[in-house]
């Protein structure tokens, strides 16, 4: 096949990307993540104080969080820190968990999904059995059971020592492991469609490898359902992390995540309103965004959805 | 009783007794509470923290009691014991005419069934720990051991020698003779406890394992309604015989409620207690309408940062003392809105032994620094704070205490664990280096702070009291000569000798003594904190509206 025809396979081609920018969804979603993205690369400058800094004058005579005001335009939280730097900060932490969570989860369903549905039989009755299993537990609940497997037990010694931690990229990997199996689902069916085409009878005529047939010929074809996808779960990811975080099983304190700043303003929730509102904001900004960007794509790259919407 | 367990007490607490029935228009009704979590057990044998240690004495009682002023008072005792020439041996008298809630007549055999029950393994007691010191404790817990080993736990026959508890005898039906195999001048502390309230034995026989359900004392209120997870209901006990008659008809308690909810629940006026959540605290005491109701208790607790003497760095005392001289308690103070004062030592004020003139390691980063340079740190170093999940606000004393480290270069990581896990890991030996901990009095004397804490010969491999491992010969010492004397200022005396030394060797960073608020609705009269007992519903009534 020459590249050009293999170009040709790909529905993702420029005027793919082109037409999905004129997209109204799509462009406010991307704005909004734009935003987002533009915080979390320049936090540090933006916020006016390192997320963590206790200061002098941030509790009042009586030791409660300072209202929002010219020092604190968001206020101060029950440590005396400043929510805005905090928010700021905290964009950087959902995001992380957001991409790399959406990444984890997208390598498993991927994998699962690819291989079930290409060679079906007990290969593909195993795999989604599995799936099945994973999906039949309650993903927090899992979550919080894994995460509570972290508690810096030494996983493996030799030859690099591997300690179950609590940590950003652990709370990462939870996530990611816990939401795999939409993805594994949608990928199995599209597959199993996908190779009784024609182009993939073509490939295996021509003595292509399995691997290579899977890997170079069925998955980009899979590759519009699985943007959409993606773009969706990374929502849902920061979602979960908030959730994780609430409960106490998020990146640990004082890193700033939303979740964590949430979890601990919601005693002072009478008193002092500006410890979760702004944390909410974000996190509600954020999900719109991912969600926007995903319904534009879908609408773009699948025709039958878009003449039915 | 540690920090942890005291404070999955978050409700209600206690007042004076009040002079005989003289309540004027007292009346009747019911008084309403909520709590977090439900109770494990209203077995007094297993009574461990202060929400159930509340409800223990409304439906039990005891030899002795404490009152407003923190002396020893005859509860269930006649009157005072008399006691031996050498300290050894306590004779009390039981008061006539007491009756279980069954109708049965309480005797002196019912205190000495209670305390030998303890000791069976099958009651599942923590009481032991305190009445070691009973004269035959020793080989009559391992007898008992050898019971339940050869015969399962399901059967009560004693077959091991020894079949009795030497040290506790009934001489006749109102008369007990408790002797000890050591003098302890705190012992009559230990008869406070509900440990040694007395049971009657048919009904503990009859119901078995589900006796902690089936409450049966010799208290004003007996239970009539539990349904679990969800509420308990406490009706007045017809054979009880004073000496006060309870000023309430019924308590309810529900259960399930988080402070949060329980605070909006107060102010709707569907609760007459509540235990004010920090939060709030600001808010509620500057209110006209509740600042009058409010009450404060300087709690006999003392928290600390406790450092394991026989993990790196913390081998080094300049290390230790480099941490106390780091952390500034006047801001942790500041955090917490005023909740609690800067500890200066381990023995809270109020307790046995505690000294009004000590000074305590000041706010000086300076001399933190100079201290972790001398001990090979000038870059300071990292280590994980481990903190438990369930204590609301100690989450917040650690990332205070956190940036004050950094600051001398100390990098603590807070590592937030389950209570569980935190309770296993911080009493196993060289596995947990640095660590939040809080002791509350089980009874206010030095030996409860200095002696469980701090004794060096107690140091085991698992379940270890002595937090941060902390072995140095002349405080034991001194321990052990304070835990046997017989005068009281030469006691107080090596107590304080005992604490000057830990204070310097540093294996703890004290932090604060906490303060507890807590509100009534205005209708509840004679409400007042204690510090033991924190609110005791037996003595409260209600003003008719």
């Amino acid at each position: 096949m020459s590249t050009a025809e293999a170009a040709a396979d790909l529905p993702v081609a420029p005027a793919a990307w082109r037409a999905a920018l004129g997209n109204r969804l799509v462009a406010a979603g991307l704005a909004v993540i734009a935003f987002f993205l533009f915080i979390a690369a320049f936090a540090d400058g933006l916020a006016p104080s390192a997320p963590d800094q206790q200061l002098e004058d941030g509790l009042d005579a009586d030791g409660m969080p300072r209202a929002p005001c010219r020092q604190f335009p968001l206020g101060s939280d029950n440590l005396g820190r400043d929510v805005l730097s905090r928010v700021l900060h905290g964009t950087r932490i959902s995001l992380t968990v957001g991409a790399v969570a959406m990444l984890t989860a997208l390598v498993i369903g991927v994998l699962v999904g690819l291989y079930a549905g290409y060679y079906g039989g007990w290969v593909d009755g195993l795999l989604m059995r599995l799936t099945d299993v994973v999906l039949a537990l309650p993903a927090l609940l899992l979550a919080l059971a894994l995460a509570g497997l972290m508690d810096g037990k030494v996983l493996l010694s030799r030859p690099v020592e591997i300690r179950l931690e609590r940590g950003l990229l652990s709370v990462c990997l939870v996530i990611g492991v816990v939401s795999w199996t939409g993805i594994a689902r949608v990928v199995r069916a599209q597959v199993l469609s996908l190779k009784e085409r024609a182009f993939v009878e073509a490939a295996r005529a021509v003595g292509c490898s399995d691997r290579r047939i899977v890997w170079r010929h069925i998955l980009p074809n899979v590759l519009p359902a699985l943007i959409v996808l993606a773009t969706m779960s990374v929502a849902g990811t920061i979602l979960f992390e908030a959730g994780l975080g609430y409960l106490g099983w998020g990146v640990p304190k004082p890193a700033p995540s939303w979740g964590n700043m949430i979890s601990d303003g919601q005693p002072y929730l009478l008193v002092a309103p500006w410890l979760v509102i702004p944390p909410g904001v974000a996190i509600v900004l954020a999900v719109l965004g991912f969600n926007l960007l995903g319904q534009g794509l879908q609408d773009v790259l699948d025709p039958y959805h878009k003449k039915r919407a | 009783m540690d920090r942890r367990s005291f404070l999955a007490a978050l409700a209600a607490p206690a007042a004076a007794l009040l002079p005989g029935c003289g309540h004027g228009a007292q009346s009747a009704g019911t008084l309403r509470l909520a709590y977090e979590t439900d109770f494990k057990s209203l077995d007094p044998a297993q009574c461990f923290d202060a929400s159930t240690l509340q409800v223990m004495r409304i439906l039990y009682g005891g030899l002795l009691d404490c009152d407003d002023d923190l002396k020893l008072v005859p509860w269930l005792a006649a009157e005072m014991p008399e006691v031996s020439a050498d300290r050894l041996s306590y004779t009390f008298t039981i008061r006539q005419g007491v009756r279980f809630a069954n109708g049965r007549e309480l005797t002196a055999d019912d205190f000495v069934y209670a305390i030998e029950r303890i000791f069976e393994p099958a009651t599942k007691s923590v009481g032991t720990t305190f009445l070691r010191n009973l004269r035959g404790a020793e080989p009559f817990g391992e007898a008992r051991q050898r019971d339940a080993e050869e015969q399962g736990t399901g059967r009560r026959e004693r077959l091991a020698e020894p079949r009795r508890l030497e040290g506790v005898r009934a001489l006749d039906r109102c008369t007990l003779r408790i002797e000890l195999e050591k003098p302890d001048l705190a012992f009559l502390w230990l008869l406070t406890l509900p440990y040694t309230y007395p049971v009657p034995r048919e009904e503990v026989e009859r119901h078995g394992e589900v006796f902690s359900r089936n409450p049966c004392g010799t208290g004003p209120f007996l239970l009539d309604e539990w349904q679990r997870g969800q509420r308990l209901g406490f009706g007045r006990n017809p054979m009880f015989q004073g000496p006060a008659r309870p000023g309430l008809d019924r308590i309810e308690m529900l259960i399930g409620y988080d402070l949060m909810t329980q605070t909006m629940m107060f102010e709707r006026g569907e609760l007459d207690l509540l235990n004010i959540p920090l939060p709030d605290l600001v808010r509620l005491s500057r209110d006209p309408r509740w600042s009058p109701q409010v009450r404060s208790l300087l709690l006999q607790e003392t928290d600390f940062l406790s450092m394991n003497c026989e993990m790196e760095p913390f081998t080094d005392p300049r290390v230790r003392q480099a941490v106390s001289y780091a952390v500034n308690r006047e801001r942790i103070v500041q955090f917490t809105s005023g909740a609690g004062i800067p500890a200066q030592g381990l023995v809270p004020p109020g307790v046995f032994g505690h000294d009004p003139g000590r000074k305590g390691y000041g706010y000086d980063p300076g001399r933190a620094k100079r201290l972790l340079q001398e001990a090979g740190y000038p870059d300071g170093f990292a280590v994980e704070l481990w903190y438990p999940t369930d204590v609301p606000h100690w989450g917040q004393i650690c990332q205070v205490a956190q940036q004050d480290l950094k600051k001398v270069g100390i990098r603590a990581n807070l590592k937030q664990v389950a209570e569980s896990i935190f309770n296993e890991a911080t009493a196993r030996r060289r596995t947990v280096a640095f660590s939040m901990y809080g002791w509350t009095e089980d009874y206010p004397d030095a030996s409860d702070f200095l002696g469980t804490l701090c004794d060096g010969s107690k140091i085991a491999e698992e379940e270890c009291t002595n937090a941060s491992f902390y072995n140095n010969e002349d405080v034991n010492e001194l321990l052990h000569r304070a835990a046997v004397a017989t005068d009281e200022a030469a006691r107080a005396d090596l107590y304080r000798r005992a604490e000057d030394l830990i204070l310097e060797d540093a294996p703890v960073c004290v932090l604060i003594h906490p303060k507890e608020y807590r509100m009534c609705q205005p209708r509840v009269k004679g409400f007042t904190l204690h510090p033991m007992w924190f609110v005791r519903y037996e003595n409260l009534w209600l003003e008719r509206a």
